[in-house]
C-alpha cells in the first residue's frame, strides 16, 4: 500500500505493547494519496475552466477561474476542519440534520429562481445555493446515522422500507426540479443500503422497483397521459438516443460534446479547440466540463482525469475497510455512491452513453455549492480515516 | 451518550468483505466502459469527430459572381447588374407541416388550373399557418422588412410550389441597416438569410426585353442537362431569351468563402475561398438608337396593338433591332412577385408580353409573299418579266375554293407586267401564277419558298423561334390526319387543325402565291426572304451576338454567326422585282409610296413591299417589310439593311407596319425620326 501505511507497521513493529503517546493516525493527519487526487482534480479543473471560459465573461477572462479557485481554496479548508472533527458526534445530530436537508430543499422549492426553467438555487447577491449539493452529504449522513440505530435489525424488510422511505421524501422533491441530483440521492440510499448488508433479497426487489418506476415514468406514463417528467426532461433522458441538429435539443448539446471529445484524439487540440472555443460545447464550464478536457487535452488528459477519480474512488473504499465504527463505513458508502454516480453519469454523458441530467462532475465542473459539498465529503471521508487509524493504533490492530 | 453499537470495532465481517468488493467491482466496471467508451471515441474514430468539429464551425458562403453584362453594337449597356441585399428564407428549416401543406396545395392548384376556362372553381384557398413558431419569426422578420407575415406565408406557399429546394427570395432591396440587423441576430431568425446579391439591370426597360430574357435558379431538370454540366445547384443561369444562349459566357461562376462562425452562427473570420470569376461581357450586333426607334415606332403606329419587326444588315445578317409589342419591363421579374400579379402581367390576357413575337409568332404574310411566288414562276418559265396579264380587278377560277376573287377594293389594274404588279400589288397576276403553278411538278412555289427561307428556322441565336409552315399537298395530307386522329382521340367534333377536311387543291395554291391561306411565317423569316433576295440569293443566318469581351470591352471570342446558305437566282428576273419594289416605295401608285413622302430615294433608294394579310379575326394583319441602302458614287452600296414590321390587326400594310418601318429607315440613315406618313392606300 502506500508510504503511509508501511510506516505505521513500522511503528507498530517497535512498541508492540504499548499504546504509542502520539497515535500513529496524527503523525501525517491526511491520507496523502486521497489529497493527490482531490488536489490533482482541482488543479486540472481551474486549468480547464481557464481554457473554456475566457471569452465567456466581456473584460474578465478570469472570472470563473478566480471564483473556482476561491471556492477549492475554502474546500480545502472546510476539509481540513472537518477532517479533524469526530464524525460520529454528527450522529447525535441526526433529527436535526434531516430537519436542515428538507427544510432546505424545500425552501429552494419555495424561493427558488429559475434557471434555463428549473428551480435549483437560491439566489443571494454574491453567489447562488444549490441546496441539494449539501443535501447529499446530509443524506448520507442522517442514513447513515439510521441504519446504525438498526444495526440489529438490518436484515429486517422494514428497515430497508424505512430507510427508503427516508431517502425518497427529499429525492423525489428534488427530482420535481432537478431529476440529476433525485437520481443521486436514491444512488447515495442504495449505496449506504448495500454496505450496510441489507439482504440480497431486498437489493434485488429494489433494483426492480427501480426499474419498473423508470419504465413507468417513461414509457407507460406519457401512453396514458399523465405527465410526469416535464418535456424537457423527457426530451433529456431520451435524446442521447437519437442525437439532432437543432442547437436548442438536448441531443444537439450531446452530439457536440461527443464531437468535442472525439476531435481531441489522442493528445487534444490545445488551443485549436474550437468546439469549446467557439461555444459549439454548451455549458463548456459546468455539465460537459470534461468535453473540454476530452478535447483541449485529448485521451491523455480524459485518462488521467478519469484515473484521479478511480483513485479516488478507490482510496474511499480503503477508508470504508477502516472505519473504526459501522456509522463510518455507512457513511463513505453513501460518499462513494455518490461519487461514482455523479462521476459515472456525468462523465456517461458527456461521451454520450447516459442521458443528459445535468448532474456536475465532482471537483472539475464550476460552481461553488458542488465544489464546497464535495470538499465536506473528502473533509469527512478524512475525519472517518482518521479515526480509524487512531482507533487501530490505540488498538495495535493496524495491519497492511 | 454515544450508542455502543456504534462505538464498538465492527470487524471486518466477511458480509462487509463481500459487499465492498462488490461495490469495487460496479466501480471497475463504470470506469471501464467509460475508458472504452472514450478509446473508441477518441483514438478510433477522432478523424471523423475532428472533421465534424471543423465542419461546424466553417460555413461555405457563396460569393456571387456578376453576370456579365450585355451591350450594343457601340458599347452601350443593355443590360448590366447591380448590387441589392435580398432576404430569403431556407426551406429546410422550415417545418414539415409548412412543406407538406404546400405541396398538397400546389396538387390542388394545378388540378383547378386543368379545369377548363369558367369552370374552375373557387381560387384555391392558401393553407393556413399552423405553426405558430413559424408564424412568430414572420411576424418578427415581417417587422423588420416591412411585410406582413401573411405575404411572407403566401410568398412562401407559393415558391415552395415552384422549386421546393431553393430559398425563398422574401424580399429584395432591404436597407443595409436591415441587413445587418438580420445578420446580427441569426440565432433569433433560424433559416433567414440577408445576403448581398447580383440582380439584374436594365437601363432601358421593356426595350427587347424578350430578346435579353430572363434568368433564374437553374432547376432541377436543367442540372442533368449537357449545357448545364458542372453548375453548381442554386447558381443563376439564363432561362429565356440571350441570357440562355449566351449563358456559357455570361454566367461566370460564383465563388466561395469559408467563414468561421461560432455556435450562434456568429462570423469569428473569414478563411480564403475561391474568387468568383465575373460573367463575360456580350456584345451584340443591335444598335441601341435603332432599337429604340424601331420600339417607339411599333408602339406609336401599332396603337398598342401586338406586334414584331426586326431589321438586319443584309450582307452578314447581323440583327441591327428586333422588337417585340406588347413588352414588359423586366425589372419587375427580379423581385419577388405574387402568381396573382404574375397571372395579370405575363398571362394572356395581358397579351403574353413574354412571347417573342419577332421570331415567335408565325402570321400569314400577305402580299410580302408575292416576290417567292414571282421567283418562282420565273424559274418554271410561267412568266417572263416582261409578260403582261390583263387585271381587271376581279377573276373566277374554275376548281377549288371559293368563287370569284379580287383585288383589294376590287381595284382593276389593265395589263400589268411583273414589275408593275410588283408595284401595285396585283393580286390577279399573283392568283394566276399561283394558278400555274399548281400542277407543275416539284411544286416550284413551295419549293422556291423554302429556298427563301419560308417553312425553315433561320438559326438565329435565339431560342423559342418558330418553324413556320409552306403548306403543300403533303402538308395538306398530314394535318388532315392530325385533325381525324385528334377528334377520334378527344371525341370532338372539330380540334381546329383544319378548318375541313379535305384534299389540297388548286385554291390552296392561289392562296399561297399571295401568302394567304394556311402560309405562316414568322417577321424575322419574311426578313431573312428579302435579304436573300437582296443578296441575290445568298441567305444570310441572322444572329445577334457579335463578341465575347471582357468586363473592359476587351476582345475575348469573336461569335461564328454561320455560314450563309445560297441558291440560284436568275439576274434578270430579280432586276424586274428589285425595280418593282422599288417602284412600290417611290412611285405615285405604288402600294408604299405615300408613306415615305419626301424621302430622298434617289439618294437611299428603297425596296418596298406592303402586306395585308387577311385573319380568322377578320382584322387584317399589317405587313412591311424593305431592304434600302445608300447610293454612293463608285456605286457601291453602303448601310445596307432589310426591315420587316408586322402589326396584329393593324389594318393595311402602309397603314401601321409601313410608317413604323418608315421611322426605323430614316433613322438608320438620317439619323432622325420623321417623314413618315401612316399610308391609307390600298393594299392586299
Amino acid at each position: 500500500m502506500s508510504a503511509l501505511g508501511n510506516t505505521i507497521t513500522d511503528v507498530q513493529g517497535d512498541r508492540p505493547a504499548a499504546a504509542p503517546a502520539r497515535p500513529a493516525g496524527m503523525a501525517l493527519p491526511i491520507d496523502v494519496t486521497l489529497w493527490l487526487s482531490v488536489l490533482g482534480i482541482s488543479i486540472l479543473s481551474l486549468l480547464t475552466i481557464d481554457a473554456a471560459t475566457i471569452d465567456d465573461v466581456p473584460g474578465d477572462p478570469d472570472y470563473f477561474v478566480k471564483r473556482q479557485a476561491f471556492f477549492v481554496g475554502m474546500g480545502v479548508v472546510v476539509a481540513l476542519v472537518l477532517s479533524r472533527v469526530d464524525y460520529s458526534r454528527l450522529r447525535e445530530l441526526r433529527h436535526g440534520l434531516y430537519a436542515v436537508l428538507i427544510g432546505g430543499i424545500v425552501a429552494v422549492f419555495a424561493l427558488g429562481s429559475a434557471t434555463r426553467g428549473s428551480k435549483r438555487a437560491i439566489q443571494t447577491p454574491l453567489f447562488e445555493i444549490q441546496f441539494s449539493e449539501l443535501g447529499k452529504i446530509l443524506l448520507a449522513l442522517v442514513l447513515a446515522s439510521f441504519l446504525v440505530d438498526r444495526a440489529r435489525r438490518l436484515k429486517d424488510r422494514d428497515t430497508t422500507a424505512r430507510a427508503m422511505l427516508l431517502a425518497l421524501v427529499p429525492a423525489s422533491i428534488v427530482m420535481a426540479e432537478d431529476l440529476g441530483s433525485g437520481l443521486v440521492f436514491v444512488a447515495i440510499a442504495f449505496s449506504v443500503l448495500f454496505v450496510a448488508g441489507i439482504s440480497w433479497r431486498h437489493l434485488t426487489a429494489l433494483v426492480a422497483l427501480g426499474a419498473a418506476s423508470v419504465a413507468l415514468v417513461l414509457v407507460a406514463a406519457p401512453a396514458v397521459g399523465v405527465e410526469v417528467l416535464k418535456p424537457y426532461q423527457q426530451d433529456r433522458l431520451t435524446s442521447f438516443l437519437h442525437p439532432s441538429e437543432d442547437p436548442s435539443d438536448a441531443g444537439y448539446q450531446q452530439n457536440q460534446s461527443r464531437i468535442a471529445i472525439g476531435s481531441g484524439q489522442k493528445t487534444g487540440r490545445g488551443d485549436a479547440a474550437t468546439q469549446t472555443k467557439l461555444n459549439f460545447l454548451p455549458e463548456h464550464h459546468t455539465d460537459f466540463a470534461f468535453a473540454v478536457v476530452g478535447e483541449r487535452w485529448g485521451f491523455a488528459g480524459a485518462a488521467l482525469v478519469l484515473s484521479l477519480y478511480a483513485l479516488l474512488i478507490w482510496r474511499a473504499l480503503r477508508i470504508l475497510t477502516v472505519a473504526k465504527n459501522l456509522f463510518g463505513a455507512l457513511l463513505v458508502g453513501g460518499i462513494v455512491g455518490m461519487l461514482l454516480c455523479q462521476v459515472f453519469v456525468n462523465v456517461g454523458m458527456n461521451v454520450g452513453i447516459m442521458p443528459i441530467t445535468g448532474i456536475p462532475l465532482p471537483l472539475l465542473s464550476y460552481g461553488g455549492s458542488s465544489v464546497l459539498s464535495t470538499f465536506l465529503a473528502i473533509g469527512l471521508l478524512q475525519s472517518v480515516y482518521l479515526q480509524g487509524r487512531g482507533a487501530a493504533a490505540l488498538k495495535g490492530r493496524i495491519r497492511t | 451518550m454515544i450508542d455502543p453499537v456504534a462505538e464498538r470495532r465492527i470487524p471486518m465481517s466477511q458480509n462487509l468483505a463481500v459487499r465492498v468488493a462488490v461495490l469495487g467491482m460496479v466501480a471497475f466496471v463504470l470506469f471501464g466502459i467509460v475508458f472504452f467508451r472514450l478509446w473508441y471515441l477518441q483514438v478510433l474514430s477522432g478523424d471523423q469527430y475532428l472533421a465534424q468539429a471543423n465542419n461546424n464551425r466553417v460555413r461555405i458562403e457563396r460569393d456571387p459572381a456578376p453576370r456579365g453584362a450585355i451591350v450594343d453594337r457601340n458599347g452601350v449597356p443593355l443590360v448590366e447588374n447591380r448590387r441589392a441585399n435580398v432576404v430569403t428564407i431556407a426551406p429546410d428549416r422550415l417545418p414539415q407541416e409548412i412543406r407538406d401543406a404546400a405541396a398538397e396545395y400546389g396538387r390542388r392548384a394545378g388540378l383547378r388550373e386543368r379545369r377548363p376556362k369558367g369552370r374552375k372553381g373557387e381560387p384555391e384557398p392558401l393553407p393556413r399557418l399552423a405553426d405558430a413558431s413559424t408564424q412568430a419569426l414572420y411576424k418578427r422578420l415581417g417587422r423588420v422588412i416591412g411585410m406582413s407575415w401573411r405575404d411572407i406565408h403566401q410568398r412562401v406557399v407559393e415558391e415552395l410550389v415552384q422549386v421546393p429546394y431553393a430559398p425563398i427570395v422574401l424580399k429584395t432591396d432591404v436597407s443595409d441597416a436591415e441587413r445587418n440587423f438580420l445578420a446580427e441576430r441569426a440565432r433569433r431568425f433560424p433559416g433567414i438569410e440577408a445576403e448581398l446579391r447580383y440582380l439584374r439591370a436594365y437601363p432601358h426597360r421593356g426595350l427587347a426585353a424578350q430578346m435579353f430574357g430572363t434568368i433564374g435558379e437553374i432547376t432541377e431538370g436543367q442540372l442533368d442537362q449537357e449545357r448545364f454540366r458542372g453548375v453548381p445547384q442554386g447558381t443563376i443561369v439564363g432561362q429565356d431569351g440571350l441570357e440562355y444562349r449566351y449563358d456559357r459566357y455570361l454566367r461566370g461562376r460564383d465563388g466561395s468563402r469559408r467563414i468561421i462562425v461560432d455556435a450562434n452562427g456568429n462570423p469569428k473570420g473569414i478563411r480564403p475561398g475561391r474568387d468568383p470569376v465575373p460573367g463575360r461581357q456580350v456584345e451584340l450586333s443591335i444598335d441601341l438608337g435603332l432599337q429604340t426607334t424601331m420600339h417607339r415606332a411599333l408602339q406609336r403606329f401599332g396603337a398598342g396593338r401586338p406586334g414584331g419587326a426586326v431589321a438586319l444588315d443584309p450582307a452578314t445578317g447581323e440583327v441591327l433591332a428586333m422588337a417585340s409589342l406588347p413588352t414588359f419591363d423586366p425589372r419587375v421579374l427580379s423581385r419577388p412577385i405574387t402568381q396573382q400579379r404574375y397571372e395579370a402581367m405575363f398571362g394572356e390576357e395581358a397579351g403574353s408580353p413574354l412571347f417573342n413575337r419577332a421570331i415567335g409568332a408565325q402570321y400569314p404574310t400577305g402580299s410580302t409573299f408575292k416576290p417567292v411566288t414571282a421567283l418562282a414562276g420565273l424559274a418554271a418559265g410561267k412568266v417572263t418579266p416582261l409578260t403582261t396579264i390583263n387585271d381587271t380587278g376581279c377573276i373566277t377560277l374554275g376548281r377549288g375554293v371559293g368563287g370569284e376573287r379580287c383585288n383589294a377594293k376590287k381595284q382593276a389594274y389593265g395589263p400589268v407586267d411583273l414589275r408593275e404588279a410588283m408595284k401595285v400589288s396585283s393580286d390577279i397576276y399573283f392568283y394566276l401564277l399561283g394558278q400555274s403553278l399548281n400542277p407543275v411538278p416539284g411544286r416550284p412555289l413551295q419549293s422556291w419558298a423554302h429556298r427563301m427561307g419560308y417553312g425553315r428556322r433561320t438559326g438565329i441565336d435565339l431560342p423559342g423561334e418558330a418553324k413556320g409552315a409552306v403548306p403543300d399537298r403533303e402538308w395538306r395530307k398530314e394535318r388532315n390526319e392530325l385533325e381525324l386522329q385528334c377528334r377520334k382521340e378527344r371525341d370532338v367534333p372539330s380540334c381546329g387543325i383544319v378548318a375541313e377536311i379535305r384534299d389540297w387543291s388548286e385554291g390552296d395554291n392561289v392562296n399561297l402565291a399571295i401568302g394567304q391561306g394556311d402560309l405562316q411565317a414568322t417577321p424575322l423569316q419574311v426578313a431573312v426572304s428579302y435579304a436573300a433576295l437582296a443578296n441575290g440569293g445568298r441567305v444570310p443566318r441572322p444572329h445577334l451576338g457579335r463578341r465575347v469581351e471582357d468586363e473592359q470591352g476587351r476582345l475575348i471570342q469573336q461569335i461564328d454567326p454561320g455560314t450563309a446558305r445560297r441558291f440560284k437566282i436568275d439576274p434578270a428576273g430579280r432586276q424586274a422585282l428589285m425595280d418593282g419594289l422599288r417602284a412600290a416605295a417611290s412611285q405615285p401608285g405604288g402600294t408604299s409610296a405615300g408613306v415615305f413622302g419626301d424621302w430622298d430615294h434617289g439618294r437611299f433608294p428603297i425596296f418596298g413591299k406592303t402586306g395585308t394579310a387577311q385573319t380568322t379575326s377578320g382584322l387584317d394583319q399589317s405587313w412591311y417589310v424593305a431592304y434600302a441602302h445608300q447610293n454612293t458614287p463608285e456605286g457601291k452600296p453602303l448601310k445596307r439593311i432589310v426591315v420587316a414590321v408586322t402589326v396584329e390587326k393593324g389594318g393595311f400594310g402602309a397603314e401601321s407596319a409601313a410608317p413604323a418601318a418608315c421611322q426605323v429607315l430614316s433613322k438608320w440613315f438620317t439619323g432622325k425620326v420623321g417623314g413618315c406618313v401612316a399610308g391609307s392606300s390600298q393594299d392586299t
